[in-house]
């Protein structure tokens, strides 16, 4: 489609804020971020920089990064697991089971974990799920037996803590998606006879897999790079995870370049993982 | 292929009845037209006959079977939907093969019966094609194919027609009749349009305010009407009510309009537009009015003259130059033939 000059000169006047803004609020820290990484120490005392590859090849070297690396994507497999497992049934209501005031009033609920501070939203957790906190009272108050319960400082909390955080995404992404898959495509396959579990795998899935899979992207690559859920929730026993490893380098060991190199390895890891899905969201799409 | 057997079937959405007492009989290959306007319940008796809503009163046979609380998926009907219901994310052949795959049919049956249902509806060559490369009739030819292939013992069409331009709906009128000739099967279809109805049908059932106001064959219901909502549903009709006296009944105006052979004194008598004819001054015979011209409406081959009898719209259909050259405000003499008069029974009725 050829454009007029009229047509250009519009499209540019209204995204060249935009893309202003994200250049300058993103393309340059990330830019001097990328020389950083290829520093050999910071040059914050003044002197000259000297360029090395030295915290790519740390990366290589020393098998903790990779360790972590591989835990982080752990981490993040199983909270988008989570996410989608409990998120799609409940974009599955949204969308197709309630109407008017109900739905306004679910959704409000689906989306003010994002209206709460993180920081704030974390502590909650903390309060809820350390030793003689308010959830283990809660079950010791309703069960019979006594249960101890101390998920504070734990693998577990990580999760609940994070899958807390990103299950809106989903439920949002996987919303819009069945919201615009028609009612009679269901009608139609239970008239040739097809049952539920059928009509889920052959018809639904694969229509909201364009959502679902947005969704997961969105879960997965912020979790897998997550530092604030990491550090109170799994602590000095559990919360250790590549994200972390790097913001100690910027907080504690002031090792800038090696902070940096290790944030540029994760986001090739994670640029990689998109470019696995992008297939998939192709083929869904069609 | 079986006969279908409604008995009493009544539904009721939010406690208001929204279908009440529907008896009828759907012959075994019949092609069976519901038409009604909006709201008047075709739909939801077309639903009920599917599957996927249970009446709360009366009965559902198929070939003998009383199947209303067997739900869709296990009642053997095949379903052709308004906007067509295609699979987007499978191809044809896929679409029309997934109730055998469903049934788990072996992969040689299903494309051996798929291939023939495909040339049945005249889309042999297009099974690999996705939907969204199909054109409105194909996409109709598909939603069929895939409702026949499993051999249903009834086919439902919701509005089979409505989306495709006109056209295009006259020539998938003709195919949808050989196709269900061709299979043999019981078919009952829901319009809100008339001429698609009284084309189709072997019979059809005129539905308002959820109850079956008159059913039959075409022909019988477009001449025969049984009260003033049917007239003016099927079709056009001026409505002429006034007092029964022997002769025929005498209009407000003082002219009697003679009883058509065979009827009873009624309070209302139809006559169909292209039944009126503009009469010379001494001319004529029998029934006659005189009216005063409103506007005229050219059509390509036909015309219509809308008139103005007492207050009350009169309307002449015939061929263009058959009608009389009228200046507005006019008057003229329309007189018609005694047995073109349809007698109603009580209009306010239903």
């Amino acid at each position: 489609m050829a454009l007029a000059r009229r047509d250009i000169v519009q499209i540019a006047g209204l995204i060249s804020p935009a893309y202003l803004w994200l250049t300058a609020a993103v393309f340059l820290p990330l830019s001097a971020m990328l020389y950083f990484s290829f520093l050999s120490s910071a040059p914050f005392d003044g002197s000259a920089p000297v360029f090395s590859l030295e915290h790519y090849q740390a990366f290589l070297d020393r098998p903790l990064y990779r360790g972590l690396l591989w835990k982080s994507i752990q981490l993040g497999l199983v909270v988008t697991v989570i996410c989608v497992l409990v998120g799609f049934p409940c974009a599955w209501v949204l969308a197709k089971m309630i109407r008017g005031r109900w739905r306004e009033a679910l959704f409000l609920l689906v989306i003010l974990p994002f209206w709460t501070n993180s920081l704030v939203r974390v502590f909650s957790w903390a309060i809820l799920l350390r030793g003689n906190g308010i959830l283990e009272r809660g079950l010791d108050a309703v069960l019979p037996f006594d249960v101890s319960l101390n998920l504070m400082f734990s693998y577990p909390a990580v999760v609940i803590g994070l899958v807390h955080s990103y299950l809106p995404y989903v439920i949002l992404t996987t919303y819009l998606s069945l919201q615009a898959l028609d009612d009679s495509l269901i009608e139609a396959a239970r008239s040739l006879g097809a049952r539920w579990g059928t009509i889920l795998w052959r018809i639904i899935l694969p229509l909201a897999a364009p959502g679902i899979i947005a969704g997961a992207v969105l879960v997965f690559v912020p979790v897998v790079g997550s530092v604030l859920e990491p550090r109170i929730l799994g602590g000095r026993a559990a919360g250790t995870f590549y994200g972390t490893v790097i913001e100690d380098q910027f907080t504690a060991v002031f090792n800038w370049p090696l902070g940096a190199a290790l944030s540029f390895i994760l986001l090739a890891v994670v640029l990689a993982c998109l470019a696995l899905t992008a297939p998939m969201l192709r083929k869904a799409q069609t | 292929m079986a006969e279908v057997r409604v008995e009493g079937l009544g539904k009721d959405f939010d406690g208001q009845p929204v279908l009440s007492d529907i008896s009828l009989t759907f012959g075994d290959g019949e092609f069976f037209g519901l038409l009604g306007p909006s709201g008047s319940g075709k739909t939801t008796l077309l639903r009920l006959i599917a599957g996927f809503l249970f009446p709360d009163r009366g009965r559902i046979l198929i070939g003998g079977d009383p199947v209303e609380r067997i739900p869709v998926e296990r009642r053997e009907v095949g379903m052709v939907f308004q906007n067509y219901a295609l699979f987007p994310n499978m191809s044809v052949a896929e679409n029309v093969g997934f109730g055998l795959r469903v049934r788990g049919v072996s992969r040689a049956e299903e494309a051996r019966r798929v291939a023939e249902v495909l040339e049945l509806v005249q889309l042999g060559a297009l099974g690999a094609r996705r939907p969204h490369q199909l054109s409105g009739g194909q996409k109709q030819r598909v939603a069929l194919a895939r409702a026949i292939v499993t051999r249903p013992r009834v086919l439902l069409l919701d509005e089979p027609l409505s989306a495709l331009d006109k056209s295009l709906r006259v020539e998938m009128q003709i195919e949808l009749k050989r196709i269900q000739r061709e299979v043999g099967i019981t078919t009952i279809f829901v319009t809100h349009d008339q001429e698609e109805a009284l084309t189709l049908s072997d019979r059809i059932g005129i539905l308002k305010g959820g109850r079956l106001v008159q059913e039959g064959p075409p022909r019988e219901v477009y001449f025969r009407p049984k009260d003033a909502f049917t007239a003016g549903f099927l079709g056009e009709a001026n409505l002429f009510s006034g007092m029964p006296e022997d002769g025929g009944l005498r209009l407000t105006d003082g002219s009697l309009i003679a009883w058509p052979a065979g009827a009873g004194p009624v309070p209302m008598i139809a006559v169909r537009p292209e039944n009126l004819r503009a009469l010379q001054p001494g001319q004529g015979h029998g029934n006659r009015i005189t009216a005063r011209l409103r506007h005229r409406v050219f059509a390509g081959a036909t015309g219509t003259l809308v008139l103005d009898w007492r207050g009350q719209q009169i309307k002449v259909t015939a061929r263009e130059e058959d009608l009389p050259s009228l200046s507005e405000g006019q008057e003229i003499t329309l007189g018609w033939d005694r047995d073109a008069s349809i007698p109603l029974g009580d209009a306010t009725e239903g």
